[in-house]
C-alpha cells in the first residue's frame, strides 16, 4: 500500500518514489494510481463528527467526507478499518471527479477493491418508549471482517415512526464490535 | 504431425468446451422469491450515497434459464443501493433476476450472511411448499435491479405441483 504524506497545507502528496507500482496488487495499485494520476483530482474532506451518514460518504463529483468521530470507534475495534474506509473515498473521489464519470459509477469502481456491505437494522435500545440506538452489522469484503456498530440516535424516535422510514435517521456510530467468523 | 493434431484438438476442445468462470458468466433467471430472510423487528433502511451497499438474501424458484442450469432453487444475495422492493411485491411478482454464480470465496461470504441472519419466511408463493434447506443451495449475486416479468398471483394447485423432491 502506497504511503502518502501529508504536505504543508495540509494535503496528500505523492507516495515516496521507492514504490513500484507494478508489484502491487489490484487495490493497491488503483490507490497508488488515484493519489499520483494528475488526470483528475478527488478532494477527502474529514469531518468532526457529521450525523448524515456513518464512516464516509460522496458528497457530490470528486469530493467525499470521512466522519472523525465513527472513524475513532472503528479504530477502536480493529485499526485495518479505518484504512479501508479512506482507500473506499479516495479511490470514489479521484474516480468520480474524471469527466462522465457518475459518482455511481466511481462507487461500483471504488467498492471492487475496497467494497463494503451491510444487512438490515435492528433496534438496539429505548429510551422512554422510543427507540434511540440501532444496531447494524457490516462487513470489509477485503478483510473478510464483519462487525456489528451501534447506532446512537441524534433524536429518539418512536419505532412506529422508524417503520415507516426508507432511510436512516440521523446518528452516530458510538461502538463498534468485531464479529467472530462464521463457521 | 500427430503432436500438432492433439494440440489442435486440444485447443479447439478448451476453446468450445471450458465455460467461462463464474464471475464472468450472467444468467438470466425468470421465476419468483419463495423466501426471504428477514427478522420480525428488522428496519429495511438504504442510504443511497452510503459507504456500503445492502445485501439481502432470497432464495428464488427459477422457472426458466437464460441458459442450461440444473437448479431450480436457488439463494440470490443481492447488493444494492436502489430503492427497495416491497415485501408485499414478492407476493406477486414473476421477475427476471440478472445473476451470476458465486466463486468460492463469495459463496462463503454469501453463507456466512446467511449464518448471521434471521430464518428465511416464505413469500406467498412458498407458503405452501416444502421449502428447500437455504444452505444446501448454490449462491447466485445480483447487482441489478430485478425487472417484472408480470405480476401473478400463487395457486394452491400449481403451488403443490412445484413441490421439491428432497427428504
Amino acid at each position: 500500500m502506497p504511503h502518502a504524506q501529508r504536505n504543508s497545507r495540509n494535503n496528500f502528496s505523492a507516495p515516496p518514489a521507492n514504490v513500484d507500482p507494478t508489484k502491487l496488487s489490484g487495490g493497491e495499485r488503483a490507490l497508488y494510481d488515484s493519489i499520483t494520476n494528475k488526470d483528475a483530482t478527488g478532494t477527502v474532506t474529514v469531518v468532526g463528527n457529521d450525523s448524515s451518514f456513518d464512516f464516509e460518504k460522496s458528497t457530490g463529483k470528486g469530493q467525499n467526507s470521512v466522519d472523525r468521530s465513527d472513524l475513532n470507534a472503528l479504530n477502536r475495534a480493529d485499526k485495518r478499518l479505518s484504512g479501508e474506509i479512506i482507500a473506499h473515498a479516495a479511490l470514489e473521489s479521484y474516480d468520480s471527479a474524471k469527466p462522465g464519470v457518475s459518482v455511481d459509477q466511481a462507487h461500483d469502481f471504488a467498492k471492487q477493491f475496497f467494497g463494503f456491505q451491510y444487512d438490515t437494522f435492528k433496534v438496539g435500545g429505548y429510551a422512554n418508549g422510543r427507540v434511540n440506538t440501532l444496531n447494524l452489522n457490516w462487513r470489509a469484503v477485503r478483510l473478510h471482517v464483519d462487525f456489528k456498530t451501534t447506532l446512537t440516535l441524534k433524536t429518539p424516535i418512536p419505532l412506529v415512526t422508524l417503520r415507516g422510514m426508507t432511510t436512516p435517521p440521523p446518528r452516530d456510530v458510538t461502538n463498534v464490535t468485531i464479529l467472530p467468523p462464521e463457521k | 504431425m500427430r503432436y500438432k493434431v492433439v494440440a489442435l484438438t486440444f485447443s479447439l476442445w478448451l476453446a468450445l468446451a471450458m465455460p467461462l468462470t463464474p464471475k464472468e458468466e450472467l444468467l438470466s433467471a425468470e421465476g419468483v422469491v419463495v423466501a426471504i430472510q428477514r427478522g420480525e423487528g428488522d428496519l429495511r433502511l438504504v442510504d443511497p450515497n452510503s459507504l456500503g451497499d445492502l445485501a439481502e438474501i432470497y432464495m428464488m424458484r427459477v422457472d426458466r434459464w437464460s441458459q442450461p442450469q440444473k437448479q431450480k432453487y436457488i439463494i440470490v444475495e443481492y447488493i444494492h443501493r436502489a430503492d427497495l422492493i416491497s415485501y408485499e411485491q414478492f407476493d406477486k411478482t414473476l421477475w427476471k433476476f440478472d445473476v451470476h454464480q458465486a466463486s468460492p470465496e463469495q459463496s462463503k461470504d454469501c453463507l456466512s450472511w446467511m449464518a448471521r441472519g434471521p430464518s428465511f419466511v416464505p413469500t406467498a408463493f412458498g407458503a405452501n411448499v416444502k421449502l428447500p434447506d437455504p444452505k444446501e443451495l448454490p449462491c447466485f449475486l445480483m447487482e441489478k435491479r430485478p425487472s417484472v416479468v408480470r405480476e401473478t398471483a400463487p395457486t394452491p394447485t400449481a403451488a403443490r405441483s412445484q413441490q421439491p423432491a428432497h427428504p
